[in-house]
């Protein structure tokens, strides 16, 4: 074991965390590309997002990779979010992968979602999410609605650092959480399109159900493949709940195309 | 949500507090520091090294059976103070005042009080301020041969806010290494270990909040809230959420918190 003097960290811990990060970005990448002959259409989406919360010390930046492949009616997804500007942890910050299908019950079209979410909050901390969504799409509005379940567990190096007994628990587990997501769509031109939407998710954080956000996303049509957007999320601690507090804003500009 | 806006038609919820609220948190921190800088941290002096705190939530004021109670409970010589983690009253001016006259019946033992949610409904946090003052502090038990840190938090609003953050980073910097044990007091639970209606701090501050505890070797964090019990381990730290002390309430309860050197333990005492 070697200890840095400085931060009385283990170094051999963090480099061992680092490696099974990259590791884990290796065979999401690596994943996709096998597959990416066999589907018929790839979608990617790139943002870039800026943001401040209560808990933020400070303002922050992530940028996100998303790469959904489609081949008839079932789909697959993966994701890395990685820290730019006052990270949280390290370079990760949320990595996610899924699998979905489109399906028709008579003239009702919806999608179904699994997801796998993996946060790395610091050296000795890990959020893990996995959760179901069902979602249909109306003319002016969109309906969202699933369920994940949620654990916060500690990791390796937390053990040896905090030097845990077998007895400890290192895990806490929440079984059921609801997700949903109501959205208003209104065009604004013949490439412009408006978007208004309460929810408790987002592509990389899955809230509690009683803590609702207020997003609104602009999207542009540049091509038939290829668009950008902007969005702005608003939370706001004990909305609609209890007594409310402003707590946090994130605003995104990105880009999707199909290849 | 649904259970708690549906909640409207109680006379004891505020739900113009669920849209808009008159105190903020960062302003109820800085009237807080104020009133701290006129007012030092207590410190409780225990000639043994074993000693019992005794804790409750939850008890909203009006009614005032099972407050009273738990102050006689209090009063008994094993007991070296008493906590109240939050929502003490319903917020209304006349519930702080009933709380106020039953509180020197039994004024023996220092006594903690934290604001929650329900306490600042119709504009609470003025009485409360004008009654008890800081909501956010600190208080030392001194033993013959160690001090334990108790920090009590407001998180009535959902959130602790940057500046009560920033302050509770500092005090488990700097005060928490020269204590032997370490117990925090906040309103709002964390976990949501089962399926409710009641709200939980945001997952993006319970990130912050949960590694903070974890690396700063707090021993137990007690809440609220959600009016029914639940305990959760993570490593060093054991999260307890407190039944509600709720006149009416089927399993009303109050924690006795045992300190036993360096163990800090927890045993529930249902209202009889």
């Amino acid at each position: 074991m070697i200890i840095n003097e400085n931060t009385g960290q283990n170094i051999y811990s963090n480099l061992y965390v680092y490696y099974i990060y990259m590791q884990r970005l290796k065979l999401l990448i690596l994943f996709v590309i096998h597959f990416y002959p066999m589907y018929s259409q790839i979608k990617m989406d790139h943002y870039a997002e800026v943001g401040k919360t209560m808990m933020s010390n400070g303002v922050y930046s992530n940028v996100s990779t998303l790469v959904e492949a489609s081949y008839n009616y079932v789909h697959i997804h993966g994701g890395a979010l990685l820290s730019v500007i006052n990270p949280q942890a390290g370079l990760i910050n949320t990595m996610t992968v899924g699998v979905g299908g489109e399906f028709q019950v008579k003239n009702f079209k919806m999608k179904m979602d699994g997801f796998y979410l993996w946060k790395p909050i610091s050296e000795n901390l890990r959020e893990y999410n996995g959760g179901i969504i069902a979602s249909s799409r109306f003319q002016h509005f969109g309906v969202k609605l699933g369920v994940n379940t949620r654990v916060y567990g500690l990791s390796k190096a937390a053990t040896m650092n905090y030097h845990l007994s077998d007895t400890v628990s290192t895990s806490i587990w929440e079984p059921v959480n609801l997700m949903y997501q109501f959205s208003f769509y209104q065009p604004l031109s013949a490439k412009c399109n408006l978007e208004v939407r309460i929810t408790n998710y987002d592509k990389y954080m899955i809230l509690q159900e009683t803590n609702p956000m207020i997003m609104s996303r602009v999207d542009y049509v540049v091509t038939s493949k290829l668009r950008v957007y902007g969005e702005l999320y608003y939370m706001e601690a004990g909305l609609l709940n209890m007594r409310v507090n402003y707590f946090g804003y994130n605003g995104r500009g990105g880009i999707t195309w199909e290849i | 949500m649904v259970i708690a806006l549906s909640a409207c038609t109680n006379s004891t919820i505020d739900p113009s507090g669920y849209f808009y609220s008159t105190d903020k948190i960062n302003t109820r921190f800085d009237q807080s520091e104020q009133w701290n800088s006129n007012h030092p941290f207590k410190q409780v002096v225990s000639s043994t090294e074993n000693y019992q705190l005794l804790v409750a939530a939850d008890s909203h004021v009006g009614p005032v059976h099972n407050l009273e109670l738990f102050l006689k409970e209090a009063k008994k010589p094993e007991n070296m103070a008493y906590v109240l983690v939050g929502d003490v009253v319903t917020g209304k001016a006349e519930d702080y005042m009933r709380l106020d006259s039953v509180l020197p019946k039994y004024e023996v033992k220092p006594g903690f009080i934290i604001v929650g949610n329900h306490d600042l409904y119709f504009d609470g946090w003025q009485s409360f301020y004008k009654l008890f003052g800081s909501s956010v502090y600190y208080f030392t038990v001194q033993t013959p041969s160690a001090s334990d840190l108790y920090i009590c938090l407001d998180s009535g609003s959902g959130t602790l806010g940057d500046k009560q953050l920033a302050w509770l980073k500092n005090v488990l910097a700097t005060v928490r290494p020269n204590c032997r044990n370490c117990v925090i007091f906040t309103h709002v639970n964390f976990f949501r270990s089962r399926h409710t209606g009641s709200t939980n701090p945001l997952v993006t501050e319970l990130e912050v909040l949960i590694d903070l505890f974890l690396k700063s070797n707090v021993n137990m964090v007690m809440m609220g809230h959600d009016h029914e019990r639940s305990l959760n381990q993570l490593g060093n730290t054991t999260y307890v959420t407190m039944d509600a002390l709720l006149d009416g309430h089927p399993k009303a309860s109050w924690v006795k918190l045992n300190v036993s050197g360096s163990k800090v333990g927890y045993e529930f005492e249902e209202v009889k």
